[in-house]
């Protein structure tokens, strides 16, 4: 799912809407900075694609504020600075804010 | 009040993240292959029917043979209706 | 004198990538009515760049922030990609860069 969230955020940026982007759970992964395309693939070329290089253009598309949740961090031993794009990492009470705050939310 | 649009049925991760998330005063409403909550015994299910908080998008229901089970069936323009009176809406897909 | 393209889709972008040249984009900008001068070529150098980095190839708002930095231009705006690529610039300049199409592109 990490792909279709990344395309609707990509679409809603290319007509400057605002909005910010959290990585939560699993989707921290798709921010590890030290990830790799596949050389050797043959047949999918597409799902193969390295999402870290489409996740790198958001600030292009002018998504600038990027979230990752703390404790989410803590569970897969991960520290902020293995990440990509330096995201802000919230604890649960800064999420619920940041989420309550929102007029429309997509949950991929 | 959150409406909280689930589109996906019970076997996938965004149905559990969904159900997970719903506030006491939350809503949720069915749509594509959401609605065969309908069909489980689910107690997130049953606590959201006891309080006349589940909705389901007729037609959905319908094309899939899936019955009412104690939801709140509606049409497009009460889809419509429901997001307007809750804010913020959040879609799982 | 036209040189011969490499297989292309219906709507006239590479199918691969890989196939362009300079003379290609050459080729292809005369299909379109357009003659390419030092101009379009530091913008379809930089849409090659950008799909390198990136994996994907830019509406209009994300190439032009991108010209802005990488050109260091700053007075790139819509404008400037519509005189050199008239109708739809980042659709036209992706398809004389041999990408394919940009998504979320109207």
């Amino acid at each position: 799912m990490g792909r279709e969230g990344l395309e609707a955020a990509l679409a809603a940026g290319a007509f400057d809407q605002n909005m910010a982007i959290l990585f939560l759970g699993e989707a921290i992964w798709q921010l590890l900075s030290t990830q790799q395309t596949a050389s050797n693939v043959a047949s999918d070329h597409h799902s193969q694609k390295n999402h870290l290089k489409m996740t790198n253009a958001l600030p292009l598309f002018g998504i600038d504020q990027i979230y990752t949740s703390q404790d989410d961090l803590n569970d897969f031993s991960l520290q902020l600075e293995e990440l990509a794009l330096s995201p802000t990492a919230l604890w649960p009470s800064e999420l619920t804010a940041l989420m309550s705050n929102a007029k429309t939310i997509l949950s991929f | 009040m959150t409406i909280h649009i689930l589109s996906k049925s019970p076997q996938h991760a965004a149905y559990k993240s969904c159900l997970q998330h719903v506030g006491p005063q939350d809503i949720v409403m069915l749509i594509n292959d959401g609605v065969y909550a309908l069909k489980t015994t689910d107690a997130a299910v049953q606590e959201l029917l006891d309080d006349n908080r589940l909705f389901a998008l007729q037609h959905d229901a319908t094309v899939r043979g899936v019955t009412a089970n104690g939801a709140s069936l509606i049409d497009e323009a009460g889809f419509v209706a429901l997001t307007c009176e809750h804010s913020p809406s959040q879609s799982w897909f | 004198m036209t040189t011969p393209l490499p297989p292309v889709d219906p709507e006239g972008f590479l199918c691969d990538t890989n196939d362009w040249t300079k003379p290609i984009a050459q080729q292809l900008a005369l299909n379109e009515g357009i003659t390419l001068t030092d101009a379009h070529w530091e913008v379809l150098d930089s849409l090659r760049a950008f799909y390198q980095e990136f994996d994907l190839a830019p509406a209009m708002r994300p190439l032009i922030r991108y010209l802005k930095l990488h050109l260091n231009k700053h007075d790139i705006n819509s404008l400037y990609l519509l005189s050199l690529f008239p109708g739809s610039p980042a659709k036209l300049a992706a398809k004389i860069a041999g990408l394919p199409k940009p998504e979320n592109c109207l």
